[in-house]
């Protein structure tokens, strides 16, 4: 779990997905009205809500008897936005 | 300086925004409408719920909706404090520029200036001394050096003259063609561009532009033409509002040109940019009509008009049917994780009807392929062609690439659950979303469908939503069961069975079954 922590990648949603598990799907495709876009730029679709408490997450201490289920919480929405795409 | 933040943080009169503030339990959990009223959740929990984002996410305590709020704070002050470390105030950029710009234009010294306007101030401040150091001590010459004194004021005299000369050049994209330069210069230029072009435009923030100012008041009209005839709608009524003609000199028509003609917008532009709060155009237009269930003003921003349209359409649809009603209910509060999974007490009754269908022997079946489909959509109802994809589904070949379809079946699966709402009788009853509804129009445009609006609206007035939903259902599962997702399951037993014959027997007979009995009467 940790791991994802120390992996920073310089894409911002990419690093949040790893952030929560979720760094496989990165490069997946998610078809949207407007065209294809990567799971790693699901941040287009949601950040305005979600950027905040991504941004707040990640300066959660992972002892925080918290961090466990909100991390839960924020993978199952995150990967509502970003799994069914096209694995690249 | 032009506002450069994205489209939807700059709309705060659409934004829903249920997240509070501050970390403070007892804050605000406000959020606001499309109308601009400001309506108080009831707690975090509820504050999340109401969020078009946040409202999909599954918590499993209602102490999490605390923390995440709390999250959010976090994020939003962590956020705010990198935005003002790395990008300067606007005040502090404009009193960097003031120190740029001289009172009075003609001088030579602003020809200097020009060429380093992003200096910081102190050394902004440092050149005018020089620059005015210079100019004593060229007055201050001796007179054994009378002759460099007369050149030297001459030089003003010279500037005018190269700029008059400058007048005369081809020289459209030039900005220094002006005896009195850039403060219309720039209101000139701004519109085209929305950014500052010219340095010397960027000596004097836009926003602080005066039109009483001596120097455009005492500007003649032609040339001042481009800006004149923008800067109109913006002076005070009673001003002369006498068009300016247009001059016929060549680099003075290109201009006003651009400016009236090929962009008659510019001056709807060029006033929102001095206007202290910048408002993008929004091209979607949004949609003044109350979107029920769980979506809000906010999602009409990200779907298509068309998309809106026909989700009200199909809404409207199904409040005509006796059986089905759009349901206000909250949804079901526990979305599923992983994406798709359907519990036994929340599939509805006609389900346990298929299971009937087992023993029914296998009609005879066709191959069939996804372009034949495509071209013979056009002149088949949607039910058969949704028959005919299932076969394709059930026995074509897994590609080594999902195709658009199956992608799109995949969001439809993910978006299925948010289709049925526990009302008060705790029954799992229909409701069209705008997902689906954006989906859906995907789906049958890839199946071929030219109109797949008014295809897709007169199907569910047939066969009604739960209908529809049903055949949804039973495609994701073909289509999951080609693709062999691992956490595609279902609680259902019977849907675990490998024969796929049995499968797309079942699929056939729902749709025939459905469209001949059970909806046929439920009308």
């Amino acid at each position: 779990m940790e791991q994802h922590r120390d992996f920073q990648p310089e894409h911002e949603g990419e690093r949040y997905l790893h952030l929560l598990g979720l760094g496989h799907l990165a490069g997946r495709e998610i078809p949207t009205s407007s065209g294809a876009i990567q799971a790693r730029d699901f941040l287009d679709i949601c950040g305005e809500h979600a950027r905040p408490i991504l941004v707040g997450f990640e300066d959660m201490s992972s002892e925080d008897p918290r961090y466990e289920t909100t991390k839960a919480a924020l993978r199952g929405l995150i990967g509502h936005y970003v799994e069914g795409g096209t694995p690249s | 300086m032009t506002n450069t933040e994205p489209l939807v943080a700059s709309a705060p009169e659409i934004i829903n925004v249920p997240l509070a503030e501050s970390a403070d339990a007892e804050a605000a959990f406000t959020y606001q409408r499309a109308d601009g009223t400001m309506e108080r959740a009831v707690s975090a929990e509820d504050a999340i719920a109401r969020c078009p984002v946040l409202g999909k996410l599954a918590m499993e305590a209602p102490e999490q909706a605390n923390v995440l709020l709390e999250l959010a704070a976090t994020g939003k002050e962590k956020m705010k404090a990198q935005e003002e470390q790395y990008a300067p105030k606007p005040k502090e950029q404009a009193e960097a520029k003031q120190s740029l710009n001289p009172k009075k234009p003609g001088q030579p010294v602003e020809l200097e200036l020009e060429k380093e306007p992003s200096l910081p101030k102190e050394d902004v401040v440092h050149q005018v001394a020089s620059a005015t150091e210079i100019m004593n001590k060229v007055h201050d010459v001796a007179p054994a050096e009378k002759a460099e004194r007369v050149t030297t004021a001459q030089l003003p005299i010279q500037h005018q003259q190269i700029t008059k000369a400058a007048e005369q050049l081809p020289q459209p994209q030039q900005p220094s063609k002006q005896p009195k330069p850039f403060i219309e210069e720039r209101a000139l230029v701004e519109p085209e561009t929305a950014i500052l072009p010219d340095k010397k435009t960027e000596l004097i923030p836009f926003t602080e532009i005066k039109p009483e100012t001596p120097e455009l008041n005492d500007t003649s009209e032609q040339t001042l033409t481009p800006v004149k005839s923008l800067r109109e709608p913006f002076e005070q009524p009673g001003l002369d509002e006498s068009p300016v003609p247009v001059t016929s000199e060549p680099t003075d028509d290109e201009e006003p040109t651009t400016a009236t003609e090929e962009h008659p917008n510019q001056k709807h532009e060029l006033k929102e940019t001095l206007l202290p709060a910048i408002e993008y155009k929004v091209d979607v237009a949004i949609v003044p009509v109350e979107i029920e269930g769980s979506t809000d003003n906010e999602l009409a921003i990200q779907f298509e008009p068309e998309i809106i349209e026909v989700y009200q359409e199909l809404a409207n649809i199904t409040k005509a049917y006796k059986v089905e009603s759009l349901i206000l209910d909250e949804p079901i509060s526990d979305p599923v994780l992983p994406p798709l999974e359907f519990r036994a007490e929340n599939i509805p009754v006609l389900v346990e009807d298929f299971k009937s269908f087992f023993d029914e022997p296998p009609d005879s079946l066709e191959t069939t392929t996804l372009e034949t489909i495509q071209e013979q959509a056009q002149n088949k109802p949607l039910e058969q062609t949704l028959v005919d994809f299932a076969e394709l589904l059930a026995y074509s070949e897994q590609p080594s690439q999902p195709n658009e379809l199956r992608i799109t079946l995949r969001n439809i699966a993910t978006v299925l659950p948010t289709c049925y709402i526990i009302g008060e009788a705790k029954e799992p009853r229909p409701r069209i979303t705008l997902e689906m509804t954006e989906q859906l129009l995907i789906l049958l445009r890839g199946l071929g469908y030219e109109h797949p609006r008014e295809v897709l609206v007169g199907f569910v007035q047939k066969y009604s939503l739960s209908f529809l939903l049903q055949a949804l259902r039973y495609l994701c599962l073909l289509n999951n069961l080609a693709e062999q997702h691992e956490f595609f399951k279902f609680s259902i037993s019977y849907t675990t069975s490998s024969d796929d014959r049995l499968i797309l027997n079942i699929g056939k007979l729902v749709f025939g079954f459905l469209a001949k009995s059970t909806f046929g009467s439920a009308k």
